[in-house]
């Protein structure tokens, strides 16, 4: 389970200060695919951001399981994040120089883990990449490249997966596939989601959804 | 020698007398040209074995002067070049370390990526340019001796025999076209052409490890400049991408 307690964020001082999180309190359930919807600049990316210990300049406490990740330093954080977290962001962030299976494989080779053979053909075919493996992210279409970046957020068999606005840059129909797919994916791994969308529709698909505004759920 | 063949090889003087002296005692430079002035008849300029070594040592000093400051402009230029490039470097690939640390890499490991990035670029610019400086000295060396060796020879025709006290360069203008000393000038010449700065400056010992460096720099610079473009190319290929 995901615990977040009184967590504030302010970029700024004084009169410039921004306030981008206010005293935000919030559980997501094992499991439990959850939206975050609002407005651009709400604090929406800002809250995924630090429930992935990217940002760590907050106050309050982010709680996974018992471990408060606010408390770690970046060397336990990053460990903590390899171990137990997958990201998806809007612009996939592959890396243009590595094939496709390269970039999915990252993570194990950060971590210094064996492939999984068996369950990295299962993922790639699952995600239908399978036959792009070799390809350059230049040589595929964005939702093949979503895919990748999904399957490369999955490859470390993660509790829990960050999407960042997944289907912000994608046609509609590539923008569905994906969504069909990380809900196909919960069942098989049963991971817990969090998805920050601006768009209602692809947040009617989650369990859960949770309105920010200004810093605060409304 | 005439007087006026000596003044066409670019003699000053019109006639040169050499004179071995021997002092029973050691006395200052000034005292020996004090007392071969009292000896001559005639005023004439005197040149001791003193001031031919503090000429070689001005000359030298010279020499490596002129090194040093080309080497410390292009040290400076490189610095800042490379400084620019690193930023440049690091700029284009925000994106990509960021994207790591957000999968689990550590900035320490970031850091270590790039450091040894950068360690990689500058063992294969000593490499290379530890050997092109070498390859470099070796030729310009060699031509250094080519060079004297035809001095000493003509030197020895035209009677001198001791070229650390005067020599003469052949110089094809006092000579007919088609003549042997014509030839022989001319050869001289194009091999003292080869040279693109003075001759001197290729001759201090310093000269060796300031090619190394530059050499060093100028390939980092090279390598880092390939690399930026490279990644400035596939930087624009996402960004296509995206819109």
């Amino acid at each position: 389970m995901i615990r977040i307690e009184n967590l504030s964020k302010t970029y700024g001082t004084g009169d410039a200060a921004v306030h981008a999180l206010k005293d935000l309190s919030l559980e997501i359930k094992d499991g439990e695919m959850t939206a975050i919807i609002g407005t651009s600049g709400s604090g929406k990316s800002t809250l995924l951001h630090a429930l992935g210990g990217l940002d760590t300049e907050l106050s309050g406490k982010i709680f996974y399981d018992e471990t408060n990740i606010l408390e770690m330093n970046d060397t336990k954080l990053s460990e903590f994040r390899l171990k137990n977290i997958g990201f998806v962001f809007q612009f996939f962030n592959l890396i243009p120089e590595l094939t496709a299976k390269e970039n999915i494989l990252i993570p194990l080779m950060i971590g210094k883990i064996k492939t999984d053979e068996k369950y990295f053909s299962e993922l790639v075919n699952s995600l239908g990449i399978s036959e792009r493996l070799s390809h350059y992210p230049s040589q595929l279409s964005g939702g093949q490249q979503q895919r990748t970046a999904i399957a490369r957020a999955l490859i470390n068999k993660p509790k829990v997966i960050l999407c960042d606005e997944p289907t912000g840059n994608l046609d509609k129909k590539s923008g569905n596939e994906v969504m069909e797919l990380l809900k196909k994916l919960r069942l098989e791994y049963g991971q817990t989601i969090v998805i920050v969308t601006h768009d209602p529709e692809i947040a009617s698909s989650a369990d859960r959804i949770i309105h920010i505004e200004d810093g605060m759920i409304v | 020698m005439t007087a006026e063949t000596a003044e066409n090889l670019g003699f000053y003087y019109p006639e040169y007398y050499t004179a071995m002296l021997k002092f029973n005692e050691k006395i200052s430079n000034r005292e020996i040209k004090e007392y071969v002035s009292s000896v001559l008849k005639t005023p004439m300029r005197i040149t001791t074995i003193y001031d031919l070594e503090r000429n070689a040592k001005i000359n030298t000093l010279s020499a490596n002067a002129n090194a040093v400051i080309l080497f410390i402009l292009l040290f400076i230029l490189c610095i800042i070049s490379i400084l620019n490039l690193m930023n440049m470097n690091v700029k284009n690939n925000t994106e990509k370390f960021m994207t790591l640390h957000s999968l689990g890499l550590s900035f320490s490991g970031i850091k270590k990526i790039f450091m040894t990035g950068m360690m990689i670029t500058a063992l294969i610019s000593v490499i290379i340019g530890t050997a092109l400086s070498f390859g470099g000295k070796y030729f310009l060396q060699t031509k250094y001796e080519q060079w004297y060796s035809i001095l000493a020879e003509y030197n020895e025709m035209q009677g001198i025999t001791d070229m650390s006290v005067s020599f003469v360069k052949p110089v094809m203008g006092i000579y007919e076209e088609g003549t042997a000393e014509y030839a022989f000038a001319e050869k001289f010449q194009q091999l003292e052409d080869t040279f693109f700065l003075a001759k001197e400056m290729w001759l201090p010992d310093i000269i060796l490890p300031l090619c190394i460096i530059s050499t060093v720099i100028l390939l980092s610079m090279l390598i880092c400049s390939l690399s930026a473009v490279k990644n400035i190319k596939s930087e624009r290929i996402i960004e296509d991408d995206k819109n």
